[in-house]
Formats: C-alpha cells, structure tokens, sequence
C-alpha cells in the first residue's frame, strides 16, 4: 500500500514557483532519498506535505485520504512528522520541554513515550533539564527527531538530518533512522550528503528544477555512474 | 599568521574551549575537524569577536586581535561564514552580497549628493563583482530574489559568496558542507584551492564531509573537549587511532583506501 | 527639604508606577515574541479595562457586593470583583478584535500590524471619550491616610500597597504558568519558531488565543490600579503611560515578559527618581532617554537575545 502520494503537484512561494508538477510515491513501510541540487524543491515539497505551503494544484494522499493543504497540526494528527533541515529545536526550552511539545496534542502522561525516545537516544535521557540551545549539532539533531517520534508517527520526514554533524554521529543517526523504520515506520529523507542515506533507502528519487527526473532503487541510483556525477560528488 | 594561544571560555559550569592553543599558516587551507561539541564553533566566535575569550591571546600576523568587537576583527581581514546562514531576509540575493565590502562611498550622507557619478560607477563595480560571485555558486538565477526566499542549500552558496566580496587575509568557514549538493560542494572545493593558489588566501574550516576535509585540507587540527587533540596532515590523522575512536567512528577504518 | 533625603519616597513612588509599567510591559513583550508586530493599541486597551471596573462598579454594588472599605484599603469588595470582571471583558474584547481584524492581516507584513494597532488605538479611545465623556472619573472618593515610616523616612498609602502585591503576585502567576502548564510551554515554543511550534503540531492560534488573554488582562488590571494610584481616570491614561511602556520592554529585551517586569521597574523608579533633580513636566523625556540610551548601548535590552 502506499503511505504517501503526492500527485502532479505544483507548489512554492507567493512570487516563485518552485514544484512544477511532482509525483511521488512512499510505499508503506519503505525508506524513501530523495537527492538533487540545492534549490531543486526538496525542501519545499516537505513543506508543502505539511501544510506550511499550499499548493497550487495537485493531490497530496496520506493512507490514501487527501491531506491537500490541511493546516499542519491537522497534518500531525493523521500520523506525519517531520524535522525541518536547520532551526529544528526550541532553543530556550529544555530537552525534555521539547519532547513534551512533540506531544502537545496528546493528554495524559508521557512518561511512557519520554522513557521510549531516552532509550533511542540515552544522550538525552542525560541531559533532560539542559536547554537545547547550549546543545551542539548532534544532539540537537536528537531532540528533533525525539521530538518529531513522540506521537509514533507513521510516516517520518526527514530534511538533511545528517547535515553538520560528526561521521561517527552520522552513523549512528543513520542507525537509529533504520531502527525506526525497523519499527515500521516509513521514512521520507531528503539529503546532500545522500551516500549513506541511499544505502539504507529502499527507493531513491532525484529532483531537479521542480519535477523528479529519475526514480531507482537506492542501491541502484548509488551505483549510477552519471547520477552520482551530477549529484553526489563522483 | 594566525596565532591562537591558549584561549579559554567556559559557558557556567561547561568549559567549551579551555587552553586551545593553535597556529594558521600563511597560504594553508587548515582543516578543523572534531565531535559535536567540541567547541569548534565556540572557537570561531571567539576568534571573530561573537564572544570574549576568558583568557588567552588572538593575534593575526603579530597584532593582537583579542576581543575585538565583530566590525573591528573584520577590517583587520578576519572574515567568517556562519554554521546557520544569517542571511538579510529583506533583500535580493545580490544586495545582500553588494553590502560586505566596507567604506562605500555611498555610505557617507553627502557623497550620493556631492559625488552621484562616483558613487554610481562604484556601485556597479560592485554589482558586477556580486554577479560574477553569484555566477560562480551557482545561483545567478535567482539574484534578483529576496534572500529569504533561497533554499537551506543555497543561503549556504551566499554565505561563502560574502566571504569572496572581500579580499580578506583568512577566510574562517564553518561547516560549508552542509546541506550543500555533494557534486556543488566538490566545485567549492576545487574553487578554494584556486583562491588559495592564485590569490594566496588562508583558509581555516570546520567541515564533517571527511571526502572534502582530507582532499583538500592540510594540515588538520582536530578538536577534542575544548582544546587541540592533535595537528597533522590527512594521512597521519586518518590514521590516528584517537581521531578514530572519538571522531570517525569504526565504520571509517572500513572505507579507508 | 533637599533633593537627596526625597529620594525613599520617590523610590516609593517609583516601585507602584513601577510594578504598572511592569504589568502593562508584559503584555506588549508577549504580543510581541508571539505575534510578532508592536501593539500600540496596548495603552487603550489598559484604558479600556478602567472604564469597563468603572462601569461594573455600581453593577456589583447592586448584586449586593459589601462596598465598604476592606480594612485600611480605600475600597471593598465591589472593586475587587469589578477588577476581576474587568480583566475578562478587556480578554474579550480584545479576542474579538483579533478575529475581526489582526487574524485576517496575520499573514501580512508586520507593520501592517503595527500600523492598524495604531487605528485600533485612536478608535478605542474615542470609543471611551464618546461613551464617558473627557472629563476625568473616580472610583472612589475616600481621601486616604498615608501610613508614615519615619525610620525610613517614606509614606505609603495602603492602596499602594495593594498595587505592588497585586503586580507580584500577577508576575509569579505568570512564571508558573510559563514554565510549568503545556499552554505555557507551548507559548514559550512559540515565541521561540512559530514555524517549528506548527509542524510540531501546536495548535498556534490557540497559543496567540492566550496571548492575547493574558496581555488583556493583564492590561485591564494596570488600567485599574492606574486609576487608583491617580485617584481618577480619563479615557487618555493608557495613551500617556504608553511610551513609559514601550521603554519599559525595550530596556528588558523586547519578547521577554520577565524583562518586561524588570524593565517596567528601573523605568518607574528612574521616572520618579528624575523629579528630585528636574521638573516634574520631563518625566516622558526621562524615559525616552532611557529608550534611546538603551538602543545604543545594548539594542537587545538586559535580558534579550540575540535574534
């Protein structure tokens, strides 16, 4: 089945189309890269599945219901979560404040679900009254992602989630991500640094200029010659 | 040239740089590298002026630049691109880039007045200068855009743009790499070591894209809990079983040629 | 008697004009970090909550609320609820005029915001003046006996008393709910990235549904104890107390309420201070000195960050 189908859409800002008509599909349970030069649309297609943009024209389906410029809070509430590329953490709250906010439309208790996120990323469970602004890059990037899986998402955007930070962080984010979708999570990447994503992925689409112009599994778009010439830095 | 001499600073009770001590050479393109939280970028802000060491020495071809405010270390020629770019939202893309270069002759109030034709020959210059950076990342197409509206990717391409608005003695980057298009990235890459053959400019980055670091960096510093673990061409680095343990992980022994 | 031994009694003064500024500033801070514009229409609306106590006055009274003096203050119970009453009117109001107007400007430029605060702040006023006249009106006309401290050389009425406490206990109010309920939280994330706080699935409008709850009432009481400080109110009391205000927030670092409250303090007491050395008359140039003074130094304020 698929998890996430974005249908023709064309998106952008007030004076500046940037998607002229994208189609894409995530299928459940997947990990979807999609890969491409800066200023192809990646971000805003993201942006534009969470309700930060409206489209112009075209269909976004989650779980085969239309979500097609819903507000996001509503986008939160039908299972999608997302961690924007920079600026990913309330810098003036506390670890745990954050993780709290990943939750804000549930009532009750989350201890369970704070407990969950500190056993994925014990750095945090250390440091739950630190603000995140004093964090540096990698843990931040934690408490995004913990902040994003609070309500058990069933789908996970990801925008350049290993960007600054260390190689031996990168692998373990790239870790946890798999442990994620391990946990049936599907998974929607965007990323530059694309080699360790498409490794994992089980899908990688490449974007440029506002359409996707080429579609393969991951494994298969890392071994392409021409694509990893254009894209990935040879 | 750069001379950095045991320079301090401690957040409450966090030490984020303690006794770093660290020199540049002239012509190199020195490498930065470390874990998160290394205090690598804490080190760029105190070189820059953003923050005021504790203790310790600055100095920039023998003059002491310690706590400088920001406007000041930037006309002694130390200039820096930030980790998050800090683009002027309001503005085109090529206005942002035509106000770095300093004293201006339109920023006096009477020149504009007195001396129209200067000022406008002056700003076209500039203009152009701008056109010809913004051709070079990349992002000619979209100069006539506000700033606020380019992608993560592309504030990134205009923060280095500014660094190249200026003929400044050393160039600090922080984190050029991220989220810029590997394939773009290797023609920053190419693009600084013609900067630094041909006009002789220094260069001092923290990148974690170890591709771009160990191809183009020598030599490299890496970072450890404030202060300098150790100093050494790629290969030795590469190699060091400390750098291993607390920064690139096992994974990198693996895929190491 | 010689400028310096005035200056307990000023600081007297200066702490009740103070803790005003204070609630008033907290008010413009929030609206501010949350909404991003400057409310100009804030002074009118504390304006406003005055008039609605004073229209609820009688309204208590013949519900049959003890109007007799509570202890050694000036007023009674009639008051206190006319306060209380005042402040959920003023929240309403200013909720409606959020839905009629700013709601539908949200996604325009801020100073289009800025700019239709201020109509709402002429038509708020006029408002005033057409339904209570220009002439000044009372709460309550009981002359009031100063308590002496002689060993500090300060008299201090006990309806400024009231003022100080009231403002404190509102502050502490404040803090707890900001630091410790979800909404708090919320409006802290807020402030923080909107943009962040809606894809994090906070319900926004909600977050600025409160924001402007608390800033209303908060403003309905300064409003009030504003006209219980002067002994009177005219419909121009919030319009004057207005750039004493914006000083006070822009001192504390503009979008943080705690350096609203810290700001609103150094402005009130440097205001009352000032008149022991100059007239009387140049209390507004003191705090506009103060602003100007603190966007050169330290345009961030004392407790700001850097944005």
């Amino acid at each position: 089945m698929s998890r996430l189908t974005i249908e023709r859409v064309v998106s952008g800002y007030a004076d500046m189309e940037v998607l002229h008509g994208i189609d894409l599909c995530v299928p459940e349970g997947e990990i979807v890269t999609i890969i491409g030069p800066n200023g192809a649309g990646k971000s805003t297609l993201m942006k534009t599945i969470f309700g930060l943009l409206k489209p112009t024209a075209g269909r976004i389906l989650f779980d085969e219901e239309d979500i097609t410029g819903l507000s996001p809070d509503r986008v939160v509430r039908r299972g999608l979560a997302y961690v924007p590329q920079v600026e990913n953490v309330f810098p003036s709250l506390t670890i745990q404040e954050n993780l709290e906010m990943g939750a804000f439309i549930l009532k009750g208790h989350l201890r369970d679900r704070l407990q969950h996120i500190y056993e994925l990323f014990p750095v945090l469970g250390d440091r739950q009254k630190a603000r995140a602004g004093k964090m540096s890059g990698g843990e931040r990037q934690m408490v995004a992602m913990g902040r994003a899986l609070m309500l058990d998402p069933r789908l996970l955007m990801l925008d350049e989630p290993s960007a600054a930070l260390a190689p031996n962080l990168t692998a373990t984010i790239f870790e946890r991500i798999a442990a994620i979708n391990e946990a049936g999570v599907t998974i929607l990447i965007v990323e530059q640094n694309a080699k360790e994503s498409l490794k994992l992925s089980d899908r990688g689409c490449v974007f440029a200029g506002g359409l996707k112009c080429f579609e393969d599994s991951g494994p298969a778009l890392l071994a392409n010659e021409e694509i990893g010439r254009l894209y990935l830095g040879g | 040239m750069l001379v950095v001499d045991r320079l301090s600073k401690r957040f409450g009770g966090l030490k984020a740089v303690q006794s770093c001590s660290l020199t540049v050479e002239v012509g190199t393109i020195t490498g930065l590298i470390g874990p998160n939280g290394a205090g690598k970028t804490t080190l760029f802000n105190l070189l820059t002026g953003f923050l005021k060491p504790d203790s310790g020495r600055v100095s920039l071809d023998d003059r002491d630049v310690t706590g400088l405010p920001p406007h000041r270390v930037f006309r002694t020629g130390i200039c820096r691109t930030f980790q998050i770019p800090k683009e002027l939202k309001g503005m085109t893309v090529v206005e942002n880039l035509m106000l770095v270069p300093p004293k201006q002759l339109g920023e006096t109030i009477w020149n504009p007045f007195v001396r129209p034709r200067r000022v406008r020959r002056q700003e076209m210059e500039i203009r152009d200068k701008a056109l010809g950076v913004l051709e070079f990342l990349e992002l000619a197409e979209v100069a006539e855009q506000q700033a606020s509206q380019l992608s993560g990717g592309q504030k990134k391409l205009l923060e280095l743009g500014r660094t190249l608005m200026t003929n400044p003695r050393i160039v600090l980057l922080d984190e050029p790499g991220a989220g810029v298009n590997r394939t773009l990235l290797k023609r920053l890459a190419e693009s600084i070591r013609t900067l630094q053959k041909d006009l002789g400019l220094t260069f001092l980055l923290i990148e974690h894209d170890m591709d771009f670091v160990m191809r183009l960096c020598a030599p490299i510093i890496v970072m450890s809990e404030g202060s300098v673990l150790m100093v050494g061409d790629p290969d030795v680095v590469q190699r060091d079983p400390r750098v291993l343990d607390a920064y690139l992980g096992g994974q990198y022994v693996a895929t190491d040629d | 008697m010689d400028a310096l031994s005035r200056i307990p009694q000023l600081l007297v003064y200066g702490i009740v004009s103070g803790s005003i500024l204070s609630l008033g500033g907290i008010g413009v801070s929030l609206t501010y970090s949350i909404l991003g514009f400057s409310n100009f229409a804030h002074g009118d609306t504390m304006a406003l909550g005055a008039y609605l106590a004073l229209a609820l006055l009688p309204v208590m009274a013949q519900l049959g609320l003890p109007s007799g003096s509570l202890g050694p203050l000036s007023f009674g119970w009639d008051f206190v609820a006319s306060l209380l009453l005042a402040a959920v009117g003023t929240s309403l109001a200013v909720i409606l005029l959020d839905r009629l107007l700013f709601a539908r400007l949200r996604d325009t430029h801020r100073i289009t915001l800025m700019i239709a605060t201020v109509g709402v702040a002429l038509a708020l006023r006029n408002l005033l003046q057409f339904v209570w006249g220009p002439q000044p009106h009372y709460y309550t006309t009981t002359i009031q006996r100063a308590i002496l401290i002689p060993q500090l050389g300060i008299r201090i009425k006990p309806d400024q008393i009231f003022i100080v406490a009231a403002a404190v206990l509102l502050a502490l109010l404040l803090h707890l709910f900001l630091r410790y309920t979800k909404m708090g939280k919320a409006m802290r994330a807020t402030s923080d990235n909107t943009a962040l706080a809606r894809v994090t699935g906070i319900n926004t409008e909600r977050v600025i549904l409160w924001t402007w709850v608390i800033g209303a009432s908060l403003a309905a009481v300064a409003g009030v104890l504003v006209g219980l400080e002067n002994k009177f109110i005219t419909p121009e009391l919030g319009w004057q107390m207005l750039l004493s205000i914006f000083a006070a927030v822009i001192l504390g670092g503009i979008g943080n309420p705690y350096g609203a409250i810290v700001g609103g303090l150094v402005v009130g007491i440097s205001e009352e201070v000032s008149t022991a050395f100059i007239s009387t008359g140049y209390k507004p140039a003191v705090a506009f000195a103060i602003l100007i003074l603190m966007l050169l130094i330290r345009p961030t304020g004392l407790l700001g960050r850097r944005r």
